[in-house]
């Protein structure tokens, strides 16, 4: 039994509601582990420090997130656990698609108006930035406190419908990088920089390919009523949280992860 | 504006288009300093780390071009960049000790590539961003410096090569010869290919040498200054630019550089009153970017407000209620 400490912001829930689910289902993969969810919204997780071995909160309403989500404990004690996992936590395809607006690299459609780059640089720029997230940071946090396997999930990519139509929130440019066709490398990409950006602190896991439609977006079917779920609104108006059955198909890569990290313990 | 067209890269017009520069010598950066409106048709992606930007060349020139310094290196890039793709490959893709291909004639600059088709890909885009920056330049500003050439069996002109990049062997490289009056030519070469992209656009010779060095490079930019018309030379520039990046970003030697790169008379232009119309002092400069930030974050904020509240309406809730979307979630999966 793997005892994994999960700390993450809003998109934690989809895999909360994915674990009850498999959970209620009796599927094998939920022996094999035994989470504890310690969640902040937005960027909370930014007001934690590690002292001492415990990821300590800053502030009483994140410490009060932390109770509520694990169940009540108000801080994270390192030693309690054999493997961390950190979901969203600003890492997000919508980096990638804003220097795609500007830029392009040797392989994607060519276009003037915007600026070639070398391959090269696009990998340590992308690296750098995505190593310089939240994720990023708080993997250093836990490292500080623990040497112990980390693996990072970035926050899902946004729903399909969000390239027709995404309402009053900003057009991150998905529509455009499917008709150029360049979309699924920008998706090869992103998963190559996160990876490089995080490598030596935390083992990135993509999200699963039965997810993803286009390279860079999520089948609908998986924020279908996420919202009703979630918040209890109607759905179909939050692009970028997924429902139960996106955190139910995480699940088993997570658990393969932690199997090629933790042979001994999961064996 | 026609999408996929030179004239939508981000270049204002009627600027100043500086051909080299490195990390020693960042002229370009200088000048931006002093507010002086220099083009980029190569710009870096926001937030980049500035080690990282300047590793890859980015900001010190108006184009990743490398150092340059060369009047011959100046004048077969321009000539390069009016040929765009009938430049052809040119023999310019080496390799690296790995076996990568690399673009030998900006290897300072530009990264080995998996593929000499990237490798030409990028040098073609590269040319396009010089002819960019060039149609739209008022003054075109050429920093000149000691270099060492070596040619192939062609007759292209490389810089040094850097450790470790390899010619092919059928390319015969070798020292470049130095045969009088071909840096003349060279800039003669030079004028005729600005205007042909950008008519009457002046062309600003600086020396950017140490004092030991410098003596015969200056005395080369004096000469041409005077027996062509539309090229300018002053020591007093060169001696700004020095003390400019020597003080820091947007010191007094720098401000008074954007008095004087476009100035017939530099000595006359920084003792005159009235600012040069091709550059802002860099208090007028950093008021106007104040402002404009400013105005750009109520924009923004005013923006993000709307959007918030147009959510909010179409949910049938009030703004601060809507704002609290993110802890629900949260809350209700754990409910």
């Amino acid at each position: 039994m793997i005892r994994l400490c999960i700390i993450g912001n809003s998109h934690m829930a989809a895999y909360k509601l994915g674990w009850d689910a498999l959970v209620a289902a009796g599927d094998p993969a939920t022996r094999a582990v035994m989470p504890v969810f310690f969640g902040a919204p937005r960027d909370g997780i930014r007001q934690v420090k590690e002292a001492a071995g415990r990821i300590v909160p800053l502030r009483k309403d994140i410490a009060e997130g932390f109770e509520r989500t694990s169940g009540g404990q108000r801080e994270i004690v390192l030693a309690d656990y054999d493997a961390v996992l950190l979901l969203g936590l600003g890492v997000s395809v919508k980096r990638i698609l804003r220097l795609y607006k500007t830029h392009v690299w040797h392989g994607l459609a060519p276009d003037p108006a915007r600026v070639m780059l070398p391959t090269r640089f696009v990998r340590e720029f992308l690296a750098e930035r995505y190593g310089s997230t939240l994720m990023g940071e708080t993997a250093d946090k836990v490292r500080q406190g623990r040497e112990m396997p980390i693996l990072a999930v970035a926050g899902p990519f946004w729903a399909s419908w969000a390239r027709e139509d995404s309402g009053d929130k900003p057009d991150y440019g998905w529509d455009a990088a499917i008709r150029a066709g360049d979309a699924e490398r920008l998706g090869q990409m992103f998963h190559e920089t996160v990876s490089a950006g995080l490598s030596g602190r935390a083992s990135y896991v993509p999200q699963d390919a039965e997810t993803v439609e286009h390279g860079i977006l999520t089948r609908a079917a998986f924020n279908k009523d996420a919202s009703r779920l979630i918040s209890g609104e109607g759905g179909g108006t939050d692009a970028a949280h997924m429902n139960g059955a996106f955190g139910a198909a995480m699940w088993p890569r997570i658990a393969l992860a932690l199997r090629e990290l933790r042979p001994a313990v999961a064996a | 504006m026609e999408s996929g067209s030179e004239a939508t890269r981000s270049v204002a017009a009627g600027g100043v288009a500086v051909l080299g520069g490195d990390a020693i010598w960042p002229v370009a950066r200088i000048l931006r300093s002093g507010g002086v409106p220099v083009l980029d048709g190569e710009p870096a992606p926001k937030q980049v780390e500035p080690g990282l930007a300047a590793r890859y060349g980015f900001g010190a020139g108006s184009v990743r071009a490398g150092a340059l310094g060369h009047p011959r290196l100046i004048a077969q890039l321009l000539a390069r960049a009016v040929d765009g793709d009938r430049a052809g490959s040119g023999g310019f893709v080496w390799t690296d000790t790995d076996g990568r291909p690399r673009d030998a004639l900006r290897a300072d600059v530009e990264p080995a590539a998996e593929t000499a088709t990237e490798v030409e890909a990028n040098h073609h885009a590269h040319l396009a961003a010089v002819r960019a920056v060039i149609a739209q330049s008022e003054v075109v500003v050429l920093p000149l410096r000691e270099v060492a050439l070596v040619e192939d069996a062609t007759g292209t002109l490389f810089p040094e090569p850097v450790a470790g990049l390899q010619p092919p062997k059928a390319a015969k490289v070798k020292a470049a010869a130095r045969k009088a009056g071909v840096m003349d030519r060279a800039m003669d070469e030079i004028v005729a290919l600005v205007a042909r992209m950008r008519p009457g656009a002046k062309i600003r010779l600086v020396v950017v040498e140490g004092a030991a060095t410098a003596a015969p490079l200056r005395a080369f930019a004096a000469a041409c200054a005077a027996r062509i018309d539309g090229v300018l030379y002053h020591p007093l520039v060169d001696e700004l630019l020095l003390r400019a990046r020597d003080e820091g970003e947007a010191g007094r030697y720098a401000a008074a550089l954007g008095r004087v790169i476009g100035a017939l008379d530099p000595v006359d232009a920084l003792v005159s009153a009235a600012p040069a119309p091709m550059a802002q002092t860099d208090e007028a400069s950093a008021r106007a970017k104040e402002r404009g930030k400013d105005k750009d974050d109520v924009r923004d904020a005013r923006d993000r407000r709307a959007r918030k509240e147009a959510r909010a309406r179409r949910r049938g809730r009030a703004g601060a209620e809507a704002r609290v979307v993110c802890e629900d979630e949260l809350l209700e999966a754990f409910s």
